[in-house]
């Protein structure tokens, strides 16, 4: 069934209904189908676009046929030329079918990385693995920031993110930041800043202006990639796990802010990576002190990398401003201040507070548990009510096992356990209950 | 003119101003055959190609300095190779140095941890060509070298063992 016979149906139910009056209907449904027709295309341009394709088609297994026989300059040609027509025919479509104009525009996106491609390959360069890609996302970013919508964007978004990891921390590359074990000259190393600063710079901006919606994505990986500096290279080197997993937790952190303020609320993944920290770092209650690993020590520019990311967490959440945990404003500042407190104390998690700061995290992901409960069942948010029962339980599981489990002969504590979860179980049901008869009187549908 | 429109022209001028330097920067240019050692990985751009190393690349022994960029000196072996374009002289690394000094064929290239990258590393060809499978070590590089040393590697040949 096409959109018009659907909205006809929808329109007609509304006209029975009195939503809308006969006239009302008549004049959305004739601005309907005027936009329809619009974007619908002539019988004559599809057999067009069939014969562009077929003479494409065929010249493109000529030109297979015979590659090895087309002289340089042949190709150099027919690829600007149809460099050039891909160019046209995707602007010829958006002024005309917009919605058509995609197609081409995704072919204009990827001719810098055919011709380049096309160049090397007739021309026989060797080199940078990194440098096409990049030359690509330069010669693209301008297409990606002006197209419409956000499709063409979210590709250079990505060839970006491509660009950074790949370059950044690949062997050989222009901008291989990777200096641990290679020795990299001082000269290479500033222009592989210099890259790398610009390939952050156009990243930021695109999400910035294109894509406010997916920035929670961008600002993940450009997390990520900070966190990996402290393992590639030496002037940011720090080789403790402690602060890998703070600096871990408050970039989960950065990614929840980001997500509620600009993403729509996308903040999901972020705190399941937070809590997911949070567990790992509770089984360190064993643990007198933790040892770095992979060589090379720690340096002070390390440790402020990392504690600037929790500098850029504390931003957010001390002077964000869309709700990030609850829509009343003394829970939500509440919830913000001990989240930040929470991911703080895992920087003890480093140094002579390995177990302490184990213990308090298990504190935490029990306190967070029942507090998801409290709240949910306070709020009538069964969701909450239920994150909160899978911590808790998650939690107890692991710990009963983790601490009991060389004793398992000993029952006792399988049975005392069970009474516990019993019991658990019995205040969850009796909550939920409190949850619906409250979420029905406020008549909120959960 | 839209934006759109001066984008894709300098998209166009780009490609063609960089069309025009590969097509013109190896004219008149010295030849030289070098030795290799090949094994068989693909591009994602570009499709299938044979990685070339090159005895000539190792520079242990030639005191290059720690400069990363240097010109590097090829002369030629005294014996000549049999190969399937018949008999060449193979270039081995002569000497080293941060410009080019006195005559002969210098070559720029790139130092990194003792070897030489020249840029030629790679030779792309199609994938159906039964030079892809030769063996490690089996193919002389016919490499072009202009005046400012550039070199961009023309043909593989195999040598009679």
């Amino acid at each position: 069934m096409s959109f018009i016979s659907k909205l006809a149906g929808e329109l007609d139910g509304c006209v029975s209904e009195a939503i809308i009056n006969r006239e009302q209907c008549v004049r959305i449904m004739a601005r309907a189908q005027a936009k329809h027709a619009a974007s619908r295309m002539q019988a004559s341009t599809w057999i067009t676009i069939i014969a562009g394709l077929s003479f494409a088609l065929g010249i493109s297994l000529i030109c297979a046929y015979n590659w090895d026989k087309i002289p340089p300059l042949a190709k150099v040609l027919a690829f600007n030329v149809l460099l050039l027509a891909t160019g046209e025919a995707a602007l010829a479509l958006r002024a005309k079918h917009g919605a058509w104009a995609l197609a081409p525009a995704a072919l204009w996106f990827f001719m810098p990385a055919i011709g380049i491609g096309l160049y090397a390959q007739v021309f026989q360069l060797s080199g940078d693995p990194v440098k096409p890609f990049f030359a690509w996302a330069m010669l693209s970013l301008p297409l990606a920031l002006w197209w419409e919508g956000g499709k063409i964007a979210f590709a250079e978004a990505a060839l970006l993110v491509y660009v950074l990891f790949a370059g950044a921390f690949g062997h050989g590359t222009v901008m291989t930041l990777s200096d641990m074990w290679a020795g990299m000259p001082a000269s290479d190393m500033r222009l592989a800043w210099l890259s790398a600063g610009l390939v952050i710079a156009a990243g930021a901006y695109i999400t910035a202006r294109k894509l406010r919606n997916q920035a929670v994505w961008f600002a993940g990986a450009l997390l990520v990639w900070i966190i990996m500096l402290t393992h590639h290279t030496r002037m940011f080197h720090c080789a403790d796990p402690g602060m890998i997993m703070f600096a871990a937790a408050s970039a989960a952190l950065v990614c929840i802010g980001v997500g509620a303020e600009y993403s729509c609320g996308e903040t999901g993944l972020p705190f399941i990576v937070w809590f997911a920290v949070m567990y790992g770092a509770g089984f360190l209650y064993k643990h007198d002190r933790l040892h770095g690993f992979g060589g090379g020590g720690i340096t002070a520019n390390g440790i402020m990398l990392l504690c600037g990311i929790y500098a850029a967490a504390a931003a957010f959440f001390l002077f964000g401003r869309k709700p990030v945990f609850s829509a009343d404003p003394r829970s939500e500042k509440a919830a913000r201040i001990i989240m930040l407190l929470f991911t703080g104390m895992l920087c003890l998690l480093s140094g002579q507070f390995t177990v302490a700061a184990a213990v308090a995290a298990n504190i935490v992901l029990f306190g967070s548990g029942a507090g998801l409960i409290w709240h949910g069942m306070v709020s009538g948010n069964l969701k909450h009510v239920d994150y909160g029962v899978t911590v808790v339980t998650v939690m107890l599981f692991t710990r009963f096992l983790d601490y009991f489990g060389s004793m398992l002969t000993s029952g006792s504590a399988f049975i005392a356990a069970g009474c516990a979860l019993a019991m658990f179980a019995y205040f969850i049901r009796k909550g939920r209950k409190i949850a619906r008869a409250q979420s029905s009187t406020d008549g909120g549908g959960i | 003119m839209s934006r759109y429109r001066l984008f894709l022209c300098a998209q166009i001028l780009v490609f063609a101003v960089w069309g025009a330097k590969l097509l013109s920067g190896h004219t008149n240019s010295a030849v030289v055959w070098l030795d290799t050692r090949p094994v068989d990985p693909r591009d994602l751009l570009s499709g299938h190609y044979i990685a070339l190393s090159y005895p000539a690349a190792d520079l242990r022994g030639l005191n290059c300095g720690p400069q990363p960029d240097i010109f590097v000196k090829l002369e030629p072996d005294s014996v000549p190779v049999q190969t399937m374009q018949g008999p060449v002289l193979l270039y081995h690394a002569a000497a080293c140095s941060a410009e080019k000094s006195g005559g002969g064929i210098w070559v720029r290239a790139m130092q990194n941890g003792g070897n030489a990258v020249y840029g030629i590393e790679r030779f792309y060809l199609n994938e159906n060509n039964p030079i892809r499978f030769a063996k490690s070590g089996n193919l002389a590089a016919k490499v072009l070298v202009n005046s400012g040393g550039d070199m961009r590697i023309t043909a593989v040949a195999e040598k009679n063992q």
